[in-house]
């Protein structure tokens, strides 16, 4: 069984990669946020905090480092409304020399309260072969720098499956 | 326990085909240089939709009954890149029914290059739309599910479930 779901204040005290109000575009026939939404916002904040370890689009552009997603879960825990100021928060969970596991959660901060979370699996990419490759060495520092951290929380990550680096 | 086979382009094709055909347009293409992972994933709600609205769950149900169907959770798998100018199909495959979840299955299959591209597992629970819970579903709605999985039944592959998603009863 999964671990308990942490709270919304200790997610808020992750570092935040996207945070947005909920337009009216996005509710659905059912009066929520569409699901395809979800997974719209989380990969916006994907982009935006892998670039911090050297994985973001001006990477993939330059061909410098690459990361390829090939699994992801996700947990659609709360309602999510039009007009909800929501944000996304990350946390590393480990990494071997190819592969990164990590989890972000989707926040509501309007209604203060966690409503989803991903869980996923990235393997780094050399970006000339197309194949998987050990990370550069820079990116594994920046990797090793965060996930330090993140390991050293008090609270334990909500896994949901047997994902992970292998 | 996960299934370690995945079934093959054809196998797959053994399915009811939600999406037929589609032509990836350069728009959807990312920094990687393939197919960003979102466009999976909205591939696979089309694919969704259509056999959603082929069981009964329309705007009409929603309106006249009050009832409807929400998602709790997802696993998501990605098997290949896909590029601009190929063609995917979307497949489904209803795993199992309680009285108030499916278990289901979406295949993204590339006809370009008869590859499996990606695989969505999802647990859908039926809802009363007006307290939002969870609500048993109307016989009729129970029916046409149990005929989504009379049409699987001769299949001679598992589906690649992940193991941890499931009906509790």
């Amino acid at each position: 069984m999964s671990a308990p779901l942490p709270t919304f204040e200790q997610v808020r005290a992750l570092p935040c990669a996207h945070e947005q109000v909920v337009p009216a575009h996005y509710a659905d026939a059912n009066g929520h946020m569409n699901i395809v939404r979800y997974m719209e916002l989380h990969n916006e904040a994907a982009w935006k905090h892998m670039g911090q370890f050297g994985l973001g689009e001006e990477h993939a552009r330059e061909g410098t480092a690459g990361s390829f997603e090939v699994e992801h879960h996700l947990r659609y825990l709360r309602e999510v409304h039009v007009g909800d100021l929501v944000a996304v928060h990350f946390r590393l969970i480990g990494r071997s020399d190819k592969a990164l596991h990590l989890m972000q959660f989707l926040v509501n901060v309007t209604r203060r309260e966690l409503s989803n979370t991903l869980e996923s699996l990235g393997l780094s990419v050399d970006m000339s072969t197309r194949r998987t490759a050990p990370f550069p060495d820079h990116v594994a520092a920046l990797i090793d720098a965060r996930l330090q951290g993140d390991q050293a929380l008090d609270w334990p990550v909500p896994l949901a499956t047997a994902m992970g680096p292998r | 326990m996960r299934t370690g086979t995945l079934p093959t382009y054809h196998e797959v094709g053994e399915l009811p085909r939600e999406v037929t055909g589609f032509i990836v347009p350069a728009s959807f293409e990312d920094e990687n240089g393939h197919m960003n992972i979102r466009h999976y994933f909205d591939l696979a709600a089309r694919a969704i939709s259509s056999v959603f609205s082929r069981v009964g769950i329309t705007d009409e149900y929603r309106a006249t009954r009050g009832l409807g169907f929400f998602t709790a959770e997802h696993h998501l798998r990605y098997f290949s890149e896909i590029h601009v100018g190929e063609r995917i199909s979307a497949y489904f495959r209803v795993l199992e029914r309680s009285d108030k979840v499916v278990h289901a299955m979406v295949f993204l299959v590339n006809d370009t290059t008869h590859r499996l591209a990606f695989t969505l597992e999802l647990i859908a629970p039926h809802v009363d739309l007006g307290r939002r819970r969870t609500a048993p579903m109307p016989a009729d709605i129970a029916q046409a599910w149990d005929d989504e999985i009379a049409k699987t039944e001769q299949l001679s592959w598992d589906a690649p479930v992940c193991g941890s998603m499931g009906i509790r009863r």
